[in-house]
């Protein structure tokens, strides 16, 4: 009878102690891997994913991850957090980032971790290739013919080609017309001068 | 019809004897004074040389401040040059009659503040002979563009505007230098005068083209210099970001403008011998405008403070610092103090208010109005745009002597315009004007309405008077 007593107790002991030595062990290990297009254009928004699951690979849901990109200024270079999003049932977290530079660009997907769940990180490359102008010249306010590269199409070169032709910087056509109105003014002046010369002729 | 006034002959006869008497005669002290100028502009040609053979790096400007005395001596230039042009026509579009006597001068110095303005950029450039390389490769959407065109625009056309006035005093001298006048002066006379007789459809020709340029030349004047802040404005620094620069230039054009004028007035007057003609109406009238300009310049200047101030960002507060207390205070406290403060309180005082003391005020404004241009371009510059420490810059000898040369090209021009054009407009002076108050003719006669406008005859406005039964 001692003997099953003993039996009984040690068990209880091991069933109670379980949890303790378990939490005594750390949170849960979790797993993350990040799918990131192997490529892209610059000034454009790639499309980031990462998935987090347990060991097991259960996906974890609703936690939050949150996405860097190592980026460099002067001789300082450093992880920056460039957008978050959190987890669906699947355990996929997605989002858009804007890409600001060009050359080979490293995403990092970072799990912060909780009570029950271990951190976890991936890393995955991009490589950004520059297909167009980054940024507009426009800062909001459009006026003909200003704030255009020179062969840009909405420009007077592009839409005369004859004069395109003969000056293929022109895309200042309002400065021109305002030029043309006041030297059509002073012609008239010097043109007035003339008659006051043929006045005192005529006087004669 | 046109309101004019009685003119006595004897009045006008001074007057045009007094108008003409530059042009008939020069003295030695004037040579003297001729020689003095080309000494001076012959130094800063061989200036100039040093530079265009050495590069700017003979200059104090580097890569941290890249502009200095060329660029605030061309914003200084073509800000005296609104003097003229722009004061004379809306004083004509006015029709305020004290300004006859003076309209003249204004307009010489607005064309040859130009001149010498437009000058600057070129030597600022160091390769002048690249010059040709901003028309053919140059953007129409930069600044610097629209700056040529309207600096061009805007001495053509004052050119004009000073000329048609000219001509019927053209053929005042023509008629009456004489033949003892040298040969190429009564060609020149006679040329310039366009065959003007005073008849009824000259006359309408000229009032019409007068009428036009001087409606045209005032937006084109405003807009010059607010093409000129542009050239700040739209340039990314901390202290030019701004968008009151424009009308603040503009206001600030036309102050120094003020002062050039009335200095200039002071200056002829005396040598010339015209006090009849240049009165104290006409200083004071300018005067009282100089003394409205220091409180509209004071309050644009307390707008740029109390904005930027209040926002103070970080390069606005090294920029401040660098104003008020730093190295460039004792300027910066003169520009106030000699450029506003003093000038306003020597034209509210009866006392001080004399010829000799708005002359006084107007050399102050002047020289404060340089120094204000010197305290946008170099303590703005100096504002590091990264971790770097703020450059310091002071003008070489080299800059200095093409400044002093400037100058003397300025005053080399004007006393030679003053020895070939009538320097006061007399017929405008004798139809529109007429005598001071005081001068001998009956109040009641004063103000009439002939039934012929007066020709330019001496005889013909008292003709006129006669046939209305009016005996002066």
């Amino acid at each position: 009878m001692k003997r099953v007593l003993r039996v009984l107790l040690a068990t209880l002991a091991i069933v109670a102690l379980t949890p303790a030595v378990a939490a005594a062990a750390g949170p849960a290990p979790t797993k993350m891997r990040i799918a990131v297009p192997a490529s892209a254009q610059l000034g454009e928004a790639a499309q980031v994913q990462a998935q987090v699951t347990d060991a097991s690979g259960k996906p974890l849901e609703g936690v939050l991850v949150t996405f860097t990109a190592k980026l460099g200024f002067l001789e300082a270079t450093s992880n920056v957090a460039v957008a978050d999003a959190k987890t669906d049932k699947a355990g996929i977290a997605s989002t858009q980032i804007d890409l600001r530079s060009e050359g080979t660009i490293e995403l990092t997907a970072v799990y912060a971790g909780d009570a029950q769940h271990a951190p976890s990180s991936a890393t995955a490359s991009m490589d950004v290739q520059v297909g167009a102008q980054l940024y507009a010249q426009g800062a909001g306010v459009k006026l003909p013919g200003f704030n255009q590269a020179p062969t840009s199409p909405g420009s007077s070169a592009a839409l005369l080609p004859g004069l395109a032709a003969l000056w293929p910087r022109f895309s200042g056509w309002p400065v021109a017309v305002v030029l043309m109105i006041i030297w059509s003014v002073y012609g008239s002046v010097v043109v007035t001068l003339f008659r006051i010369t043929a006045a005192s002729r005529r006087s004669a | 019809m046109a309101e004019v006034a009685y003119v006595p002959p004897a009045w006008r006869e001074r007057l045009e004897t007094r108008g003409l008497a530059p042009l008939r005669s020069t003295g030695a002290r004037y040579w003297a004074w001729i020689g003095f100028l080309v000494l001076v502009i012959a130094w800063a040609v061989y200036q100039y040389a040093t530079q265009l053979n050495n590069g700017l790096i003979v200059t104090g400007m580097r890569d941290r401040i890249s502009w200095g005395v060329y660029i605030i001596s061309f914003v200084f230039f073509i800000g005296i040059s609104h003097a003229g042009t722009l004061l004379s026509a809306i004083l004509r579009v006015t029709k305020a009659r004290w300004q006859m006597s003076v309209t003249r001068m204004a307009e010489f110095i607005t064309v040859v503040a130009l001149m010498v303005g437009a000058l600057f950029p070129l030597i600022d450039m160091g390769r002048v002979d690249r010059v040709l390389g901003l028309l053919q490769y140059g953007r129409w959407q930069s600044p610097l563009m629209w700056d040529i065109f309207a600096i061009t625009t805007y001495l053509t056309g004052s050119t004009l505007y000073l000329y048609l006035p000219i001509i019927p005093d053209f053929a005042l001298a023509r008629d009456r230098l004489g033949p003892t006048a040298p040969r190429w002066r009564r060609v020149f006379y006679e040329v310039a005068a366009l065959g003007w007789r005073g008849t009824p459809e000259q006359r309408k020709l000229l009032d019409r083209a007068m009428t036009t340029m001087m409606i045209v030349i005032i937006p084109v004047a405003v807009s010059v210099h607010t093409v000129v802040s542009w050239i700040f404005a739209m340039t990314l620094r901390v202290a030019f970001n701004s968008t009151v620069f424009g009308p603040f230039f503009v206001a600030g054009a036309i102050f120094s403008g003020i002062a050039a004028i009335i200095i200039l007035m002071a200056v002829l007057r005396k040598l010339l011998h015209l006090e009849e003609w240049i009165t104290r109406t006409q200083f004071l009238y300018l005067g009282y405008m100089l003394a409205a300009f220091t409180l509209i310049m004071a309050y644009f200047n307390l707008q740029e403070l109390v904005v930027s101030g209040y926002k103070m960002e970080s390069g606005q507060t090294f920029h401040f610092a660098e104003l008020m207390t730093g190295p460039f205070a004792p300027a910066y406290i003169y520009y106030w103090i000699g450029g506003m403060v003093i000038p306003g309180l020597i034209m509210l005082y009866p006392r001080t208010r004399t010829i000799a003391g708005i002359t006084v005020a107007a050399v102050l404004v002047l020289v404060a109005m340089w120094i204000e241009r010197f305290l946008i371009v170099v303590p703005g510059f100096r504002v590091p745009l990264m971790a770097y420490d703020a450059r310091n810059y002071f003008p070489t000898l080299v800059e200095w002597s093409i400044l002093a040369g400037a100058v003397a090209l300025f005053m080399l021009i004007i006393s030679v315009f003053a020895k070939v054009f009538p320097i006061i407009s007399i017929w405008e002076v004798v139809e529109h004007r007429g005598p001071e108050p005081g001068a001998p003719a009956p109040a009641d006669v004063r103000r009439v309405r002939p039934e012929v406008r007066p020709g330019f005859a001496p005889v013909a406005t008292a003709a006129a008077l006669e046939s209305e039964g009016v005996r002066p």
